[in-house]
């Protein structure tokens, strides 16, 4: 059995690498898969699956296994970035604007060459397989969510997903038992000032240095306000103001995220984040509004499903291969699923930096070690097949 | 003679019509098509000459006088900005979105009206007067425009005078000073590279954002630890953009400001200490820098040997209570391009009265004028005329 699932996983290499680069170029912003959820239909029902449509644009399936068993949901994110493109190479998104700098194209087509290796080998399986195409990761309040709404986990035993992985290095995996992933929170600040013309600042209250003052401030939250042993992150990851040089803007927008993985931790953060844009607004005359958006609880991985991965992984990748990494600051709304279900998340290496592939995630030259599709498609389908035997 | 004044005040009702007619109607910087053509319709009726021009929009008129003599050129800017006017009156602006609101439209009306009286007093002129009609001070290319075109030789200019409206400034009142009046206007562009990446790994990152909100704050501080006190300086940001998402570390920040100053030397030394400041902020937060500082404009400065003449002439015009003195303001003025070739003053015409409110600065869209005032600004430019050809002649 082992020499047949490496077998089939390399015979399907080049399709599962067409696919990714397929998504790459056609790729679709959070609520909009709809190219991409058509594309998934028909690759499935290729398969001889029956996909339905699920959360207006991901993809559903069920796979039944020759014997009686569990059900395990894989599942797969599918959305794209609202970033431009700088990859240069010949997969570059054709989308203007738009850009899977995340690598949920790979996770598409590592899911459907995951289907593709299971279908032929049903006979394995004592249990069912369910695919899950799940749209809107990057976007709050998270696809999941409304996968999980019409059903998705309806019978379902366990859960299971991947994410390709920039800083692990490729032919590994990351694993991590408990915490994983952060909560990701969101904030927008806007400061209310008196507009004017620049030569008469003395007139104006500039809303573009009342905030330039909040982004110093806020930058030292989370080395001042949190426990050193704890982690948490707060970026900015917009700052706009004003149209032209000569005019003092009368209102600045900032939007930023917070990572934490403790609910007192999350809340001392953003009760920071409000009590310095209200003293330092106070102090400049000017006004302002928090939006606080509270996005995903963390990722907390099974014990037990994790160790399975582990294991699977040494036989894939070799000891060497299995990675016990520090919890990552990104969030990820899988963790919505394994409120529910018993599930673990690990992460695929796509680093290479002899192949340049060394942008972090969200990047505008964002790219991969395609070889690790097949790496994710090998350990992700062993680890169905011995938690489905 | 009877004095300008009176004379200019007898004529108050066709300068309030030709106010109008040209509020109704603004043009943007060189776009000045229909202003240019009433502006020559209304010279030509007075029998004033109109010289050639390469360009489009502007116009220039000259009086020669019966006697020879120095050369005086009197200047008026005709272009309108693009604000939305909200004054309810008859003379609304027809052209949405564009507005006199700087008061071009009065600067044209008291230049046509000094134009008539210099035409009735051709006898007394000793010298010859040009009369420029600038396109685009808004968009601080117009004087250039009109100097390369030869506007300041031919025969060579020997004195400017211009006047700009002033709404703080009561009616029937001037507000004159020599030295520094306007302020040099200079532009930077910053931008503050850093890497991007994902919010939540700022480590991975170099945080542009963080960085450019240090620039603005250290910005702040040649102001006030860096230029001597009693020199008066500005830095004004007007713009930062930097990123799309919440939890994307951009690549880059950009930053757009304004630089003024009136001592040049002060404003030769402001593009290093920028770049110094903001150089040094970004290395310490790992970003690099690439920093633009353009030179717009110069200060708009009155020579002090013209102080006593200027103070004599225009007090035949307000009387010695109505000239005030003007306090300089850091606004920009491209009159200051003129100033580099010639001798030129410029002053402020009052407009303000209390009805019409006298808060409402430059470029508001309710700015207005009180139309008392045009009979001043015709009579202030004719007067300093006719006494520097006077005075001055050889």
């Amino acid at each position: 059995m082992k020499k047949d699932v490496k077998q089939l996983v390399q015979e399907q290499h080049e399709a599962v690498v067409a696919l990714r680069r397929y998504f790459h170029m056609y790729p679709e912003l959070s609520t909009q898969e709809f190219n991409t959820q058509k594309r998934i239909m028909a690759e499935l029902t290729a398969l001889g699956l029956k996909p339905r449509p699920i959360a207006n644009t991901g993809v559903i399936a069920e796979l039944e296994g020759a014997k009686q068993g569990p059900t395990l949901a894989i599942r797969a994110d599918i959305d794209a970035l609202p970033i431009q493109d700088e990859c240069e190479q010949s997969y570059q998104s054709q989308n203007h604007g738009v850009c899977h700098a995340c690598g949920h194209d790979g996770h598409i087509a590592m899911l459907l060459g995951v289907a593709k290796v299971l279908t032929e080998m049903k006979e394995e399986l004592a249990g069912n397989v369910r695919f899950l195409f799940q749209p809107t990761e990057e976007k709050f309040p998270g696809g999941a969510l409304s996968l999980i709404a019409e059903g998705a986990l309806d019978g379902v035993d366990m859960i299971i997903g991947a994410h390709l992985w920039q800083p692990v290095p490729i032919d590994a995996i990351g694993i991590a038992y408990g915490r994983m992933m952060a909560a990701p929170d969101e904030f927008a600040i806007t400061v209310k000032g008196r507009g004017g013309h620049g030569s008469m600042p003395h007139q104006t209250v500039s809303a573009l240095l009342v905030a330039a003052q909040i982004a110093t401030a806020l930058s030292s939250v989370t080395s001042l306000s949190v426990d050193p042993l704890e982690a948490a992150v707060l970026s900015i990851g917009s700052f706009h103001s004003g149209e032209v040089f000569n005019i003092i803007p009368d209102t600045a927008v900032m939007k930023g995220t917070v990572r934490s993985f403790e609910q007192q931790v999350r809340l001392k953060v953003f009760e920071r984040i409000e009590q310095i844009t209200k003293g330092i607004c106070e102090a400049a005359g000017a006004t302002y509004s928090v939006d606080k958006i509270f996005g995903f609880p963390p990722v907390i991985n099974d014990l037990a499903i994790t160790k399975t991965f582990a294991e699977v992984g040494a036989e894939v990748l070799g000891n060497q291969g299995v990675t016990q990494i520090q919890p990552s600051m990104g969030g990820e709304d899988f963790s919505y699923f394994q409120e529910k279900v018993p599930g673990a998340f690990i992460f695929v290496g796509i680093g290479n930096p002899e192949k340049g592939i060394v942008y972090p995630h969200h990047h505008p030259k964002f790219d991969m070690d395609e070889k690790a599709l097949a790496n994710g498609v090998e350990v992700m389908a062993r680890t169905a097949l011995k938690l489905l035997s | 003679m009877e004095p300008l004044i009176s004379q200019a005040k007898t004529m108050h009702h066709s300068l309030i019509e030709i106010r109008r007619a040209i509020h109704r109607y603004p043009e943007i910087g060189f776009q000045e098509h229909r202003t240019s053509q009433l502006i020559r319709t209304i010279l030509q009726s007075y029998g004033v000459e109109i010289l050639p021009l390469n360009k489009e929009t502007g116009v220039v008129g000259i009086i020669e006088g019966k006697q020879p003599g120095k050369v005086v050129a009197l200047r008026a800017d005709i272009d309108a900005l693009p604000v939305q006017e909200e004054n309810d009156v008859s003379y609304q602006s027809q052209t949405p979105g564009v507005m006199h609101a700087c008061g071009h439209d009065a600067h044209i009306a008291c230049l046509l009206g000094a134009a008539r009286l210099l035409v009735q007093r051709r006898n007394e002129l000793k010298g010859t007067v040009k009369l420029l009609f600038q396109p685009a001070e808004e968009l601080f290319g117009g004087a250039q425009s009109l100097i390369d075109q030869g506007v300041l030789a031919a025969p060579k200019v020997d004195v400017i005078f211009g006047l700009h409206t002033k709404p703080d400034i009561p009616v029937g009142k001037i507000a004159f000073k020599s030295g520094p009046l306007m302020a040099a206007v200079d532009v930077i562009r910053i931008t503050v590279q850093g890497k991007g990446g994902h919010g939540a790994m700022p480590h991975t990152t170099l945080d542009p954002i963080v960085a450019a909100a240090a620039i603005i704050q250290g910005a702040q501080t040649i102001v006030s630890r860096q230029v001597n006190p009693l020199d008066a300086v500005v830095i004004s940001f007007g713009s930062i953009h930097g990123g799309e998402a919440n939890n994307v570390i951009p690549e880059k920040v950009e930053i757009w400001g304004t630089v003024r100053t009136f001592c040049p030397q002060l404003r030769s030394g402001m593009p290093e200490r920028l770049r110094s400041m903001v150089t040094h902020i970004a290395a310490a937060m790992n970003t690099e820098v690439d920093m633009m500082y353009r030179h717009d404009l110069p200060a708009v400065i009155n020579p002090e040997n013209l102080q006593k003449f200027c103070r004599q002439s225009l007090e035949k015009v307000v009387g010695a209570e109505g000239l005030v003195a003007a306090f300089p303001c850091m606004g920009g003025e491209d009159f200051a391009i003129y100033q580099q070739q010639t001798p030129g003053v410029y002053f402020w015409l009052g407009t303000g009265s209390q009805s019409i409110g006298m808060d409402l600065q430059w470029h508001h869209p309710k700015f207005d004028i009180d139309e008392g005032a045009l009979p001043y600004g015709a009579a202030a430019l004719s007067q300093l005329t006719l006494d520097y050809l006077q005075d001055f002649a050889d």
